[in-house]
């Protein structure tokens, strides 16, 4: 399986540090001293992808997430009377 | 700043969000607040937070009888049926929920959300609740509610008996900003970030529910928190919550011995189906004999209080156990989008010959501000809703968060003056501006540090007040959060704004800390996930109560309140077999 890498382009990046303030897990930090996007908890990275949206220079990647693509609706959703808790639903 | 509205939201998770549009639709002047990005920080754009009570289609024997069912596992399992609290909910909310439920849901497609069923963004996950989210940030933009993003707000404005607004700062530019509102709602998630160990987001700090005790509110069944086993704690591995698949429902958790514990725990508790096949290579349905899909997750709590137990008595591996996921195949993971985000969870571990360390965690919090079924907490002008209010809210945000913004609209609508303060509010706003000033104002030292004291308080609560509780931890416990509010909270600094919320943050962890782990000491009893080594057994008799707490001069009053057992109560066991 993948692993995956988080890289930001510090030449894209304009310091806004959007992706510090949004990132769930702390992914991100900001060096004041080098005035650098830092990546010391690269490992806790959950790849929901909000700093992808919130990066307004485009600067940071995050490469080797698979992706599922369902080919229809899942049966579950017509066949299930009670819908308690959605996920769950894989499990039966 | 200084501004007037009518019905001011803090929080825009789900349930703000929610509370803001429909107190919007009443037509009265709206505020809605975020101490990050609007909906960005928030535990539904991670979880999507609307399955619970949610009938869907025309159920066999009508309409009426699923209620009841949903009704019946609400109360018994919890509102979300993961993580149970028997017979402790509120039952006029929780019927309030399950009535409402469906509609509300439905109702999601009038702000932009193409498929609040989820079908569409099943596949999508970790960020399921982005397709919610994110139509209802645009629609509350689009309808004329008033946003300001990252401004924390930290205090709420107390006028004699009722509240009439709040204080809080801008995190760029640390101007102060006072609102005042005829009805403040309360929408700021959860407290889990208060432990060591959780997958909620960093911004869960408990501020809601340190404001509304600040404010005279009582809290209700703090002690109350939702756990799961599968927390992965593997070096190389985001420290989160696998997520439920096929393939994690086909694992094995095991002892540092590598024996299956589990299997033993459920024989000893007379927990096994008649139907259990026992063989280990089926799924953990089939293998424990469990009959469907809610006794499934009632189930959870027994596994991890098994798996706690076993770390416990020294049968854990540095604090952890296994889960065996070598029996799975590629196909098994690819089966659903869950799979597919669990796999990524576990990047290049070689899961096929290798174990999975993993440790229960904290993934929600069930206790919070005490609510009526309309939102309305126990003081005059302050609504609650969502994961901040009581219940177990992580999956009832859409309804609490509509009822609640309606209630407190209509209710602003009735008062016709305009809040004003007084001199003695006055004082008490320059107060606070003094004390966030005193913060910026103090050198930075190691004692001192915001994300320093936070590991602290993580490391302090989940040891003592975690999974597993005792009446000699839960007080231990409290002498270390009250050493730390001694010896670390007057050393609390901040260098910038930014930073000043994290102390204000750190301020706020320190209080809800103290009231879960007060309430834990109090409820003498094992209920469901809520875990006493000392008092191992479900008491019936002294214990359908609900654990409050309220500021009283100054103290953390601990009280009990019977629970109201209106629509259904504990019924005797059948065949000696309880989930």
């Amino acid at each position: 399986m993948p692993k995956i890498t988080i890289t930001v382009d510090e030449a894209k990046c304009i310091r806004c540090l959007n992706c510090v303030e949004v990132c769930p897990r702390e992914v991100f930090d900001f060096d004041e001293k080098t005035r650098r996007v830092t990546l010391p908890n690269e490992t806790e990275c959950i790849h929901c992808r909000q700093c992808l949206e919130l990066c307004d220079a485009g600067a940071i990647s995050i490469d080797g997430v698979l992706r599922w693509k369902p080919k229809s609706i899942p049966p579950f959703a017509k066949k299930e009377r009670i819908l308690g808790y959605y996920p769950y639903y894989e499990v039966i | 700043m200084e501004d007037t509205t009518d019905v001011l939201v803090i929080g825009s998770g789900l349930a703000g969000l929610r509370a803001a549009i429909e107190a919007k639709k009443a037509l009265v002047d709206v505020i809605l607040i975020d101490k990050s990005f609007l909906g960005r920080g928030s535990a539904s754009i991670y979880a999507g937070s609307v399955g619970s009570g949610v009938v869907l289609d025309e159920p066999p024997g009508g309409h009426e009888k699923a209620l009841e069912h949903t009704f019946e596992l609400m109360v018994r399992e919890g509102v979300d049926p993961g993580w149970d609290t028997p017979y402790l909910q509120n039952q006029r909310l929780m019927m309030a929920i399950a009535v409402d439920a469906t509609g509300r849901q439905a109702e999601l497609r009038d702000y932009g959300v193409k498929d609040p069923y989820g079908q569409e963004w099943y596949a999508q996950r970790p960020l399921v609740g982005r397709q919610i989210i994110m139509p209802l940030v645009d629609s509350v933009k689009r309808m004329g509610v008033r946003t300001f993003a990252k401004t924390t707000m930290f205090d709420l404005i107390k006028k004699g008996d009722r509240i009439v607004g709040a204080v809080g700062f801008d995190v760029d530019t640390g101007e102060f900003i006072i609102i005042k509102a005829k009805a403040t709602v309360l929408a700021t998630g959860g407290c889990q970030r208060i432990f060591k160990r959780t997958h909620a987001p960093y911004r869960l700090t408990g501020d809601g529910y340190a404001m509304a005790y600040r404010g005279g509110a009582s809290l209700w069944d703090m002690e109350l928190s939702a756990i799961d086993l599968v927390g992965l704690d593997e070096p190389n591995l985001p420290h989160t919550w696998l997520n439920p698949s096929s393939a994690r429902y086909k694992g094995i958790y095991r002892n540092a011995q590598g024996e299956p514990f589990v299997l033993k725990y459920l024989k000893e508790h007379n927990l096994l189906g008649p139907n259990a096949t026992l063989s280990l290579d089926d799924p953990q349905l089939k293998r424990y004999g469990i009959p469907g899909f809610f006794e499934m997750i009632a189930m959870l709590t027994h596994f991890w209080t098994a798996a706690m137990k076993e770390i416990h008595e020294g049968r854990g591996d540095k604090g952890c156990i296994y889960l065996d996921l070598t029996r799975n195949t590629d196909e098994e993971w690819f089966k659903s989008g869950g799979g597919v985000q669990g796999l990524n969870l576990l990047r290049d571990f070689d899961w096929k010959h290798k174990w999975v360390h993993i440790q229960p965690l904290i993934v929600g919090q069930i206790g919070g501000v005490e609510i009526d079924e309309d939102g309305r907490t126990s003081i005059k002008g302050l609504y609650a809703a969502g994961e901040v209010a009581e219940g177990h809210a992580m999956h009832h945000a859409n309804v609490t968060g509509a009822r609640t913004g309606r209630s407190a609209a209509i209710d602003a609508t009735f008062i016709s003056e305009e809040p004003r303060l007084g001199p003695k509010e006055c004082a008490w706003i320059e107060d606070k501006k003094r004390m966030l000033q005193e913060i910026l104002d103090r050198k930075p030292t190691s004692e001192g540090d915001p994300k320093e004291i936070k590991r602290l308080i993580g490391e302090v609560m989940w040891q003592y007040a975690g999974p597993l509780k005792s009446g000699d931890g839960l007080n231990t416990g409290l002498k270390e959060l009250e050493k730390i509010r001694k010896e670390n909270l007057p050393k609390l600094y901040a260098k910038n704004p930014l930073q000043l919320r994290g102390a204000i943050e750190v301020i706020n962890m320190v209080l809800v800390g103290e009231a879960v782990a007060r309430s834990a000491l109090h409820r003498t009893e094992t209920r469901g996930s809520f875990q006493r080594i000392d008092y191992p057994r479900r008491d019936d008799k002294n214990w359908l109560k609900n654990v409050l707490v309220k500021e009283e001069d100054g103290k953390m009053k601990v009280y009990t309140q019977a629970v109201e057992l209106i629509w259904t109560r504990p019924k005797p066991k059948e065949g000696g077999r309880e989930y």
